[in-house]
Protein backbone atom coordinates (compact mmCIF):
# COMPACT_ATOMS: atom_id res chain seq x y z
CA UNK A 1 0.00 0.00 0.00
CA UNK A 2 1.20 3.30 -1.28
CA UNK A 3 0.58 6.68 -0.96
CA UNK A 4 2.98 8.37 -3.04
CA UNK A 5 3.84 7.09 -6.97
CA UNK A 6 6.63 6.05 -6.75
CA UNK A 7 8.56 3.67 -9.83
CA UNK A 8 7.84 1.06 -7.57
CA UNK A 9 7.14 0.86 -3.88
CA UNK A 10 9.83 -1.59 -2.64
CA UNK A 11 9.23 -4.14 0.63
CA UNK A 12 10.29 -7.52 1.65
CA UNK A 13 7.95 -9.04 -0.54
CA UNK A 14 8.41 -7.76 -3.61
CA UNK A 15 12.44 -8.26 -3.23
CA UNK A 16 11.58 -12.11 -2.60
CA UNK A 17 8.88 -12.06 -5.73
CA UNK A 18 11.13 -10.15 -7.66
CA UNK A 19 14.47 -12.20 -7.16
CA UNK A 20 12.37 -15.93 -7.70
CA UNK A 21 10.87 -14.56 -11.26
CA UNK A 22 14.08 -13.12 -12.93
CA UNK A 23 16.13 -16.51 -10.84
CA UNK A 24 13.57 -18.78 -12.72
CA UNK A 25 13.58 -17.06 -16.53
CA UNK A 26 17.70 -16.85 -16.34
CA UNK A 27 17.52 -20.67 -14.85
CA UNK A 28 14.80 -21.12 -18.19
CA UNK A 29 16.77 -19.66 -20.57
CA UNK A 30 19.88 -21.09 -19.47
CA UNK A 31 18.07 -24.38 -19.52
CA UNK A 32 16.88 -23.62 -22.81
CA UNK A 33 19.83 -22.76 -24.82
CA UNK A 34 21.75 -25.95 -23.34
CA UNK A 35 19.65 -28.22 -24.50
CA UNK A 36 19.40 -26.35 -27.86
CA UNK A 37 22.90 -26.68 -27.99
CA UNK A 38 22.93 -30.34 -27.08
CA UNK A 39 20.20 -31.00 -29.98
CA UNK A 40 21.33 -28.71 -32.40
CA UNK A 41 24.64 -28.02 -32.15
CA UNK A 42 24.73 -26.26 -35.27
CA UNK A 43 21.95 -23.83 -34.30
CA UNK A 44 23.24 -19.94 -33.86
CA UNK A 45 23.12 -18.06 -31.01
CA UNK A 46 20.51 -15.59 -32.54
CA UNK A 47 18.17 -18.45 -33.27
CA UNK A 48 18.70 -19.65 -29.83
CA UNK A 49 17.98 -16.72 -28.08
CA UNK A 50 15.04 -15.65 -30.06
CA UNK A 51 13.48 -19.01 -29.10
CA UNK A 52 14.59 -19.25 -25.87
CA UNK A 53 12.83 -15.57 -24.96
CA UNK A 54 10.17 -15.74 -27.16
CA UNK A 55 9.24 -19.59 -25.47
CA UNK A 56 10.10 -18.30 -22.26
CA UNK A 57 7.30 -15.40 -22.56
CA UNK A 58 5.03 -17.47 -23.97
CA UNK A 59 4.81 -19.62 -20.64
CA UNK A 60 5.26 -16.59 -18.78
CA UNK A 61 1.70 -15.35 -19.68
CA UNK A 62 0.34 -19.17 -19.68
CA UNK A 63 1.51 -18.56 -15.62
CA UNK A 64 0.28 -15.24 -15.23
CA UNK A 65 -3.61 -15.84 -16.97
CA UNK A 66 -3.66 -19.19 -14.78
CA UNK A 67 -2.80 -17.08 -11.39
CA UNK A 68 -6.45 -15.37 -11.41
CA UNK A 69 -8.42 -18.51 -11.67
CA UNK A 70 -6.30 -20.51 -9.66
CA UNK A 71 -6.74 -18.34 -6.33
CA UNK A 72 -10.05 -18.23 -7.09
CA UNK A 73 -9.37 -22.26 -6.70
CA UNK A 74 -7.09 -22.49 -4.27
CA UNK A 75 -6.58 -19.40 -1.82
CA UNK A 76 -3.05 -20.03 -0.65
CA UNK A 77 -1.76 -19.02 -3.73
CA UNK A 78 -2.39 -15.80 -3.53
CA UNK A 79 1.32 -14.65 -2.76
CA UNK A 80 2.04 -15.26 -6.39
CA UNK A 81 -1.15 -12.91 -7.69
CA UNK A 82 0.69 -10.17 -4.79
CA UNK A 83 3.32 -8.83 -7.83
CA UNK A 84 1.71 -10.09 -10.53
CA UNK A 85 2.85 -6.92 -12.33
CA UNK A 86 6.08 -7.37 -12.45
CA UNK A 87 5.42 -10.84 -13.64
CA UNK A 88 3.67 -8.88 -16.68
CA UNK A 89 6.39 -6.69 -17.00
CA UNK A 90 8.73 -9.38 -17.23
CA UNK A 91 7.29 -11.32 -19.36
CA UNK A 92 6.74 -8.30 -21.71
CA UNK A 93 10.62 -7.42 -22.10
CA UNK A 94 11.21 -10.99 -22.74
CA UNK A 95 8.86 -10.53 -25.81
CA UNK A 96 10.21 -7.40 -26.82
CA UNK A 97 14.02 -9.21 -27.11
CA UNK A 98 12.24 -12.01 -28.48
CA UNK A 99 10.67 -8.91 -31.15
CA UNK A 100 13.64 -6.71 -31.51
CA UNK A 101 16.22 -10.08 -31.75
CA UNK A 102 13.68 -11.37 -34.83
CA UNK A 103 13.58 -8.05 -36.61
CA UNK A 104 17.09 -7.34 -36.56
CA UNK A 105 17.87 -10.91 -37.95
CA UNK A 106 15.04 -10.96 -40.43
CA UNK A 107 13.81 -7.70 -41.07
CA UNK A 108 17.15 -5.57 -41.16
CA UNK A 109 19.03 -6.95 -44.31
CA UNK A 110 17.21 -4.96 -47.13
CA UNK A 111 16.30 -1.62 -48.04
CA UNK A 112 12.93 -1.35 -46.60
CA UNK A 113 12.34 0.14 -43.04
CA UNK A 114 12.46 -2.73 -41.02
CA UNK A 115 8.81 -2.28 -39.78
CA UNK A 116 7.77 -1.59 -43.72
CA UNK A 117 9.20 -5.20 -44.40
CA UNK A 118 7.62 -7.07 -41.59
CA UNK A 119 4.14 -6.08 -43.21
CA UNK A 120 5.59 -6.08 -46.66
CA UNK A 121 7.34 -9.22 -46.86
CA UNK A 122 4.68 -11.76 -46.71
CA UNK A 123 0.98 -10.74 -47.70
CA UNK A 124 -0.19 -14.16 -47.37
CA UNK A 125 -3.34 -13.04 -45.47
CA UNK A 126 -5.62 -15.67 -47.47
CA UNK A 127 -3.41 -18.86 -47.12
CA UNK A 128 -3.40 -20.51 -43.88
CA UNK A 129 0.07 -22.09 -44.29
CA UNK A 130 1.80 -19.18 -45.29
CA UNK A 131 0.17 -16.85 -42.91
CA UNK A 132 2.29 -13.89 -41.92
CA UNK A 133 2.62 -15.02 -38.20
CA UNK A 134 5.07 -11.91 -37.60
CA UNK A 135 2.48 -9.79 -38.17
CA UNK A 136 0.63 -11.60 -35.00
CA UNK A 137 3.10 -11.20 -33.33
CA UNK A 138 3.88 -7.75 -33.44
CA UNK A 139 0.17 -6.74 -32.80
CA UNK A 140 0.39 -8.88 -29.81
CA UNK A 141 3.86 -6.76 -28.70
CA UNK A 142 2.16 -3.50 -29.15
CA UNK A 143 -0.74 -4.36 -26.94
CA UNK A 144 1.98 -5.93 -24.16
CA UNK A 145 3.65 -2.74 -24.35
CA UNK A 146 0.36 -0.39 -23.82
CA UNK A 147 -0.61 -2.54 -20.90
CA UNK A 148 3.13 -2.67 -19.51
CA UNK A 149 3.30 0.88 -19.95
CA UNK A 150 -0.16 1.24 -17.99
CA UNK A 151 0.56 -1.52 -15.37
CA UNK A 152 2.13 1.39 -12.33
CA UNK A 153 -0.03 2.65 -9.58
CA UNK A 154 -0.37 5.80 -11.17
CA UNK A 155 -2.24 4.76 -14.00
CA UNK A 156 -4.92 2.34 -12.04
CA UNK A 157 -5.49 5.33 -9.59
CA UNK A 158 -6.37 7.53 -12.22
CA UNK A 159 -8.01 5.73 -14.75
CA UNK A 160 -10.28 3.93 -11.76
CA UNK A 161 -10.12 0.64 -11.39
CA UNK A 162 -12.88 -0.95 -13.39
CA UNK A 163 -11.36 1.08 -16.70
CA UNK A 164 -7.79 -0.07 -15.95
CA UNK A 165 -9.20 -3.31 -15.55
CA UNK A 166 -11.20 -3.11 -18.64
CA UNK A 167 -8.53 -1.84 -20.73
CA UNK A 168 -6.06 -4.86 -19.18
CA UNK A 169 -8.67 -7.32 -20.37
CA UNK A 170 -6.83 -6.73 -23.72
CA UNK A 171 -4.41 -9.43 -22.90
CA UNK A 172 -6.82 -11.73 -23.62
CA UNK A 173 -6.71 -10.79 -27.35
CA UNK A 174 -2.90 -10.16 -27.13
CA UNK A 175 -3.06 -13.88 -26.14
CA UNK A 176 -5.21 -15.00 -28.82
CA UNK A 177 -3.00 -13.05 -31.05
CA UNK A 178 0.61 -15.49 -29.79
CA UNK A 179 -1.05 -18.22 -29.90
CA UNK A 180 -1.86 -18.36 -33.85
CA UNK A 181 1.44 -16.49 -33.84
CA UNK A 182 3.21 -19.63 -32.13
CA UNK A 183 0.89 -22.18 -34.41
CA UNK A 184 1.18 -20.20 -37.50
CA UNK A 185 4.52 -19.98 -37.15
CA UNK A 186 7.07 -22.40 -35.18
CA UNK A 187 4.90 -24.85 -35.67
CA UNK A 188 4.38 -24.82 -39.47
CA UNK A 189 8.10 -26.05 -39.71
CA UNK A 190 8.43 -28.20 -36.78
CA UNK A 191 8.35 -31.73 -37.46
CA UNK A 192 8.03 -33.20 -33.98
CA UNK A 193 4.82 -33.48 -32.12
CA UNK A 194 6.03 -32.25 -28.71
CA UNK A 195 5.68 -28.29 -29.54
CA UNK A 196 2.57 -28.86 -30.76
CA UNK A 197 1.19 -31.04 -27.52
CA UNK A 198 3.18 -28.37 -25.35
CA UNK A 199 0.62 -25.49 -27.11
CA UNK A 200 -2.08 -27.23 -27.41
CA UNK A 201 -2.12 -28.70 -23.54
CA UNK A 202 -1.43 -24.98 -22.54
CA UNK A 203 -4.50 -23.71 -24.19
CA UNK A 204 -6.92 -26.85 -22.78
CA UNK A 205 -5.54 -26.12 -19.07
CA UNK A 206 -5.91 -22.03 -19.42
CA UNK A 207 -9.18 -22.73 -20.95
CA UNK A 208 -10.59 -25.19 -18.54
CA UNK A 209 -8.97 -23.56 -15.48
CA UNK A 210 -11.02 -20.29 -16.60
CA UNK A 211 -14.03 -22.38 -16.78
CA UNK A 212 -13.98 -24.33 -13.49
CA UNK A 213 -12.99 -21.32 -11.87
CA UNK A 214 -16.19 -19.44 -13.26
CA UNK A 215 -18.38 -21.89 -13.18
CA UNK A 216 -17.87 -22.11 -9.21
CA UNK A 217 -17.62 -18.49 -8.56
CA UNK A 218 -21.03 -17.90 -10.02
CA UNK A 219 -22.91 -20.80 -8.21
CA UNK A 220 -20.80 -19.88 -4.71
CA UNK A 221 -21.31 -16.30 -4.96
CA UNK A 222 -24.17 -14.65 -6.79
CA UNK A 223 -27.03 -16.32 -5.75
CA UNK A 224 -30.06 -14.40 -5.66
CA UNK A 225 -30.95 -13.77 -1.89
CA UNK A 226 -34.82 -13.04 -0.70
CA UNK A 227 -36.33 -9.70 -1.76
CA UNK A 228 -35.82 -7.22 0.95
CA UNK A 229 -38.17 -5.76 3.48
CA UNK A 230 -37.98 -2.57 4.66
CA UNK A 231 -34.70 -2.19 2.36
CA UNK A 232 -33.15 -4.91 4.38
CA UNK A 233 -32.59 -8.24 3.43
CA UNK A 234 -32.11 -11.29 5.55
CA UNK A 235 -28.95 -12.75 4.57
CA UNK A 236 -27.16 -15.31 7.10
CA UNK A 237 -27.77 -16.56 10.48
CA UNK A 238 -25.07 -14.87 13.04
CA UNK A 239 -24.20 -18.15 14.03
CA UNK A 240 -22.73 -19.06 10.46
CA UNK A 241 -20.15 -16.12 10.17
CA UNK A 242 -16.72 -17.06 11.13
CA UNK A 243 -15.59 -15.68 13.94
CA UNK A 244 -11.86 -15.83 13.12
CA UNK A 245 -11.53 -12.80 11.24
CA UNK A 246 -12.62 -14.38 8.00
CA UNK A 247 -15.27 -13.08 6.03
CA UNK A 248 -18.61 -14.08 4.11
CA UNK A 249 -19.61 -12.68 0.74
CA UNK A 250 -23.49 -11.92 -0.49
CA UNK A 251 -25.07 -10.75 -3.34
CA UNK A 252 -27.44 -7.64 -2.83
CA UNK A 253 -28.41 -4.91 -5.31
CA UNK A 254 -26.62 -7.03 -8.01
CA UNK A 255 -23.31 -6.48 -6.27
CA UNK A 256 -21.19 -8.44 -4.10
CA UNK A 257 -20.63 -7.78 -0.09
CA UNK A 258 -18.04 -8.13 2.23
CA UNK A 259 -19.12 -9.30 5.42
CA UNK A 260 -17.56 -9.64 8.91
CA UNK A 261 -18.07 -10.68 12.53
CA UNK A 262 -16.58 -9.68 15.68
CA UNK A 263 -18.09 -10.79 18.62
CA UNK A 264 -21.87 -9.97 18.17
CA UNK A 265 -21.13 -7.34 15.61
CA UNK A 266 -21.30 -7.27 12.10
CA UNK A 267 -20.00 -5.37 9.95
CA UNK A 268 -20.72 -5.33 5.87
CA UNK A 269 -18.72 -3.66 3.12
CA UNK A 270 -18.64 -3.28 -0.72
CA UNK A 271 -16.73 -6.60 -1.71
CA UNK A 272 -14.40 -4.40 -3.80
CA UNK A 273 -11.12 -3.03 -2.80
CA UNK A 274 -10.49 0.33 -4.64
CA UNK A 275 -7.11 -0.55 -5.09
CA UNK A 276 -7.53 -3.04 -7.80
CA UNK A 277 -10.83 -4.43 -7.56
CA UNK A 278 -9.46 -7.33 -5.23
CA UNK A 279 -12.24 -9.72 -3.09
CA UNK A 280 -12.47 -8.15 0.28
CA UNK A 281 -14.84 -10.63 1.82
CA UNK A 282 -11.73 -13.24 1.02
CA UNK A 283 -9.77 -10.60 3.48
CA UNK A 284 -9.38 -10.61 7.25
CA UNK A 285 -10.40 -8.36 9.55
CA UNK A 286 -7.56 -7.54 11.43
CA UNK A 287 -7.76 -5.02 14.53
CA UNK A 288 -10.35 -2.47 13.46
CA UNK A 289 -9.46 -3.15 9.63
CA UNK A 290 -10.90 -5.36 6.70
CA UNK A 291 -7.69 -6.33 4.85
CA UNK A 292 -7.66 -6.91 0.67
CA UNK A 293 -6.14 -10.49 0.20
CA UNK A 294 -4.25 -9.11 -2.67
CA UNK A 295 -1.82 -6.42 -1.94
CA UNK A 296 -3.07 -5.78 1.87
CA UNK A 297 -5.09 -2.65 1.35
CA UNK A 298 -7.26 -1.68 4.92
CA UNK A 299 -10.53 -0.13 5.47
CA UNK A 300 -11.63 0.64 8.93
CA UNK A 301 -14.68 -1.51 9.18
CA UNK A 302 -17.19 0.93 10.34
CA UNK A 303 -16.06 3.49 8.19
CA UNK A 304 -15.44 2.15 4.85
CA UNK A 305 -12.38 4.37 4.84
CA UNK A 306 -8.41 3.70 4.41
CA UNK A 307 -6.59 4.86 7.65
CA UNK A 308 -4.43 7.67 7.85
CA UNK A 309 -2.64 8.89 5.63
CA UNK A 310 -4.30 6.68 2.94
CA UNK A 311 -7.34 7.97 1.39
CA UNK A 312 -9.04 5.00 -0.35
CA UNK A 313 -12.39 4.15 0.90
CA UNK A 314 -15.23 2.11 -0.12
CA UNK A 315 -19.19 1.37 0.78
CA UNK A 316 -20.65 -0.05 3.61
CA UNK A 317 -23.99 -1.28 4.36
CA UNK A 318 -26.45 -0.53 7.19
CA UNK A 319 -26.73 -4.17 9.23
CA UNK A 320 -29.31 -5.13 11.86
CA UNK A 321 -29.59 -8.33 14.03
CA UNK A 322 -32.86 -9.73 13.95
CA UNK A 323 -33.51 -13.25 16.07
CA UNK A 324 -30.22 -14.62 15.53
CA UNK A 325 -30.14 -13.37 11.78
CA UNK A 326 -27.97 -10.78 10.20
CA UNK A 327 -30.37 -8.76 8.00
CA UNK A 328 -27.96 -5.94 6.08
CA UNK A 329 -29.60 -2.47 3.91
CA UNK A 330 -29.82 -3.09 0.30
CA UNK A 331 -28.83 0.16 -0.62
CA UNK A 332 -25.08 0.71 0.56
CA UNK A 333 -23.91 3.83 2.10
CA UNK A 334 -21.86 6.02 -0.09
CA UNK A 335 -17.90 5.85 -0.06
CA UNK A 336 -16.78 8.18 2.59
CA UNK A 337 -14.13 11.13 1.63
CA UNK A 338 -11.52 9.89 3.72
CA UNK A 339 -10.77 11.81 6.82
CA UNK A 340 -12.85 14.36 6.25
CA UNK A 341 -16.19 13.03 7.10
CA UNK A 342 -18.21 13.50 3.57
CA UNK A 343 -19.67 11.38 0.86
CA UNK A 344 -16.75 10.89 -1.91
CA UNK B 1 -20.11 -2.51 -11.96
CA UNK B 2 -17.82 -4.72 -10.91
CA UNK B 3 -20.20 -7.25 -12.06
CA UNK B 4 -20.42 -6.14 -15.29
CA UNK B 5 -17.19 -6.22 -15.70
CA UNK B 6 -16.85 -10.09 -14.91
CA UNK B 7 -19.89 -10.55 -17.22
CA UNK B 8 -17.25 -8.60 -20.32
CA UNK B 9 -14.68 -11.21 -18.76
CA UNK B 10 -16.91 -13.79 -19.15
CA UNK B 11 -17.80 -12.95 -23.03
CA UNK B 12 -14.58 -11.78 -23.59
CA UNK B 13 -12.71 -15.21 -22.24
CA UNK B 14 -15.43 -17.22 -24.47
CA UNK B 15 -14.63 -15.46 -27.48
CA UNK B 16 -11.06 -15.89 -27.68
CA UNK B 17 -11.47 -19.50 -26.11
CA UNK B 18 -13.52 -20.32 -29.21
CA UNK B 19 -11.43 -18.55 -31.41
CA UNK B 20 -8.03 -20.10 -30.34
CA UNK B 21 -9.40 -23.03 -30.44
CA UNK B 22 -10.72 -22.94 -33.81
CA UNK B 23 -7.71 -21.33 -34.98
CA UNK B 24 -5.57 -23.45 -33.88
CA UNK B 25 -7.57 -26.68 -35.03
CA UNK B 26 -6.89 -25.12 -38.12
CA UNK B 27 -3.27 -24.46 -38.27
CA UNK B 28 -2.53 -28.05 -37.25
CA UNK B 29 -4.09 -29.15 -39.88
CA UNK B 30 -2.29 -27.61 -42.54
CA UNK B 31 1.02 -27.74 -40.57
CA UNK B 32 3.33 -29.20 -43.24
CA UNK B 33 6.33 -30.89 -41.16
CA UNK B 34 7.47 -32.46 -44.33
CA UNK B 35 7.23 -30.85 -48.20
CA UNK B 36 6.27 -27.69 -48.01
CA UNK B 37 5.48 -25.60 -51.57
CA UNK B 38 6.84 -22.43 -51.95
CA UNK B 39 5.45 -20.00 -55.16
CA UNK B 40 8.79 -21.23 -56.81
CA UNK B 41 8.33 -24.78 -56.00
CA UNK B 42 6.16 -27.87 -57.56
CA UNK B 43 3.21 -28.60 -55.32
CA UNK B 44 3.77 -30.85 -52.54
CA UNK B 45 0.71 -33.07 -53.91
CA UNK B 46 2.53 -33.43 -56.98
CA UNK B 47 6.36 -34.14 -55.50
CA UNK B 48 5.84 -37.91 -55.69
CA UNK B 49 5.13 -37.87 -59.22
CA UNK B 50 7.72 -34.62 -59.99
CA UNK B 51 9.72 -36.06 -62.60
CA UNK B 52 12.23 -38.89 -62.60
CA UNK B 53 15.14 -39.47 -59.46
CA UNK B 54 18.26 -40.02 -61.28
CA UNK B 55 20.77 -39.03 -58.09
CA UNK B 56 20.62 -39.03 -54.10
CA UNK B 57 23.33 -36.75 -52.53
CA UNK B 58 24.67 -35.30 -49.41
CA UNK B 59 26.91 -31.89 -48.60
CA UNK B 60 27.77 -30.53 -45.47
CA UNK B 61 29.28 -28.04 -44.29
CA UNK B 62 31.54 -29.13 -41.64
CA UNK B 63 32.22 -25.59 -39.94
CA UNK B 64 28.82 -24.75 -39.90
CA UNK B 65 27.49 -28.22 -39.91
CA UNK B 66 24.74 -27.80 -42.23
CA UNK B 67 23.78 -30.71 -44.14
CA UNK B 68 21.13 -30.89 -46.56
CA UNK B 69 20.26 -33.90 -49.06
CA UNK B 70 19.52 -33.78 -52.85
CA UNK B 71 17.03 -35.40 -54.80
CA UNK B 72 18.23 -34.51 -58.25
CA UNK B 73 15.44 -35.14 -60.82
CA UNK B 74 15.30 -35.64 -64.20
CA UNK B 75 11.51 -33.69 -65.47
CA UNK B 76 9.32 -34.96 -68.31
CA UNK B 77 10.22 -31.57 -70.06
CA UNK B 78 13.75 -32.56 -70.28
CA UNK B 79 14.57 -29.69 -67.76
CA UNK B 80 16.25 -30.97 -64.03
CA UNK B 81 14.83 -30.31 -61.10
CA UNK B 82 15.98 -30.83 -56.91
CA UNK B 83 14.49 -31.53 -54.19
CA UNK B 84 16.36 -30.29 -50.98
CA UNK B 85 16.07 -31.55 -47.60
CA UNK B 86 17.41 -29.95 -44.67
CA UNK B 87 18.55 -32.01 -41.34
CA UNK B 88 18.72 -29.97 -38.27
CA UNK B 89 17.12 -26.65 -36.99
CA UNK B 90 15.90 -24.55 -40.09
CA UNK B 91 17.70 -21.41 -41.64
CA UNK B 92 14.83 -19.04 -41.74
CA UNK B 93 16.25 -16.92 -44.43
CA UNK B 94 17.69 -19.33 -47.09
CA UNK B 95 17.74 -18.36 -50.78
CA UNK B 96 18.53 -21.01 -53.11
CA UNK B 97 20.56 -19.96 -56.24
CA UNK B 98 21.59 -21.93 -59.65
CA UNK B 99 24.96 -21.14 -60.61
CA UNK B 100 26.27 -22.34 -64.40
CA UNK B 101 29.48 -22.82 -63.72
CA UNK B 102 31.50 -23.85 -60.60
CA UNK B 103 34.26 -23.33 -59.11
CA UNK B 104 34.03 -20.03 -58.09
CA UNK B 105 35.47 -18.08 -55.43
CA UNK B 106 33.21 -16.61 -52.88
CA UNK B 107 33.10 -12.76 -53.50
CA UNK B 108 31.48 -13.54 -56.72
CA UNK B 109 29.94 -16.72 -56.12
CA UNK B 110 26.06 -15.06 -56.65
CA UNK B 111 27.26 -12.92 -60.27
CA UNK B 112 24.89 -14.42 -62.67
CA UNK B 113 23.57 -16.48 -60.83
CA UNK B 114 19.82 -16.97 -60.66
CA UNK B 115 17.40 -17.26 -58.00
CA UNK B 116 15.55 -20.57 -57.93
CA UNK B 117 13.48 -19.59 -54.73
CA UNK B 118 13.67 -19.41 -50.78
CA UNK B 119 13.80 -22.17 -47.96
CA UNK B 120 12.48 -19.71 -45.57
CA UNK B 121 12.30 -21.80 -42.54
CA UNK B 122 10.69 -25.21 -43.90
CA UNK B 123 12.22 -28.43 -43.86
CA UNK B 124 12.26 -29.52 -47.60
CA UNK B 125 11.18 -28.17 -50.72
CA UNK B 126 11.96 -28.56 -54.36
CA UNK B 127 13.64 -26.27 -57.09
CA UNK B 128 13.25 -26.23 -61.10
CA UNK B 129 16.52 -25.43 -62.03
CA UNK B 130 16.83 -23.00 -65.04
CA UNK B 131 15.94 -24.67 -68.95
CA UNK B 132 19.20 -25.93 -70.13
CA UNK B 133 20.82 -26.42 -66.92
CA UNK B 134 23.73 -28.62 -66.89
CA UNK B 135 23.63 -30.47 -63.55
CA UNK B 136 27.57 -31.44 -63.81
CA UNK B 137 28.55 -28.04 -65.14
CA UNK B 138 26.63 -25.84 -62.28
CA UNK B 139 25.57 -26.02 -58.31
CA UNK B 140 23.23 -25.08 -55.89
CA UNK B 141 24.27 -22.35 -53.44
CA UNK B 142 22.64 -22.01 -50.41
CA UNK B 143 23.12 -18.21 -49.30
CA UNK B 144 22.04 -16.85 -45.84
CA UNK B 145 20.42 -13.49 -46.24
CA UNK B 146 20.49 -12.69 -42.52
CA UNK B 147 24.47 -13.19 -42.19
CA UNK B 148 25.33 -12.57 -45.69
CA UNK B 149 27.36 -15.52 -46.41
CA UNK B 150 26.63 -18.92 -48.61
CA UNK B 151 26.64 -21.63 -45.87
CA UNK B 152 26.61 -24.11 -48.57
CA UNK B 153 27.30 -25.71 -51.94
CA UNK B 154 25.41 -28.20 -53.64
CA UNK B 155 26.87 -30.13 -56.33
CA UNK B 156 25.65 -33.12 -58.59
CA UNK B 157 28.48 -35.55 -58.27
CA UNK B 158 30.37 -35.78 -62.00
CA UNK B 159 30.17 -39.57 -63.23
CA UNK B 160 33.06 -41.22 -62.28
CA UNK B 161 34.32 -38.86 -59.77
CA UNK B 162 33.21 -40.54 -56.48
Amino acid sequence: MSLNYRAVGWNRQKRLYDTALVTGIVLYLAVFIAIGLTTHPEASAEVLMIRGFGSGAFVLLHVILAIGPACRLAPRLLPLLYNRRHMGVAMFSMALVHGALSMLMYHTQGDLNPIVSLFASNTHYDDLMRFPFQTLGFFALVILAFMAATSHDFWLANLSAPTWKALHMLVYVAYAALVMHVALGALQAESSPLLSGFVVVGFAGLAALHLFAGLRETGRRDRSLAAPRDGFVDVIALDELPIDGHGHVACLSGERVAIFRDGDEVFALSNACQHQNGPLGEGRLIGDCVTCPWHGYEYERTTGVSPAPFTESVPTFAVELRDGRVWIDAKPRPARDAHHGGEA
Amino acid sequence: MIRSGRRRHVVLWVLVTSLVGYGLASALSVRHPGVVPGELVVDRAELASWGTSVRRTTSRNTVSGDVWDADWRRLEDGNWGVVLTRRGIPRPDLLVYWRDIRAVSGDSMLEGAVLLGAMSADRQAAFTLPPGANVERGMLALYSLGHDEIVLHVEYPVEGSR
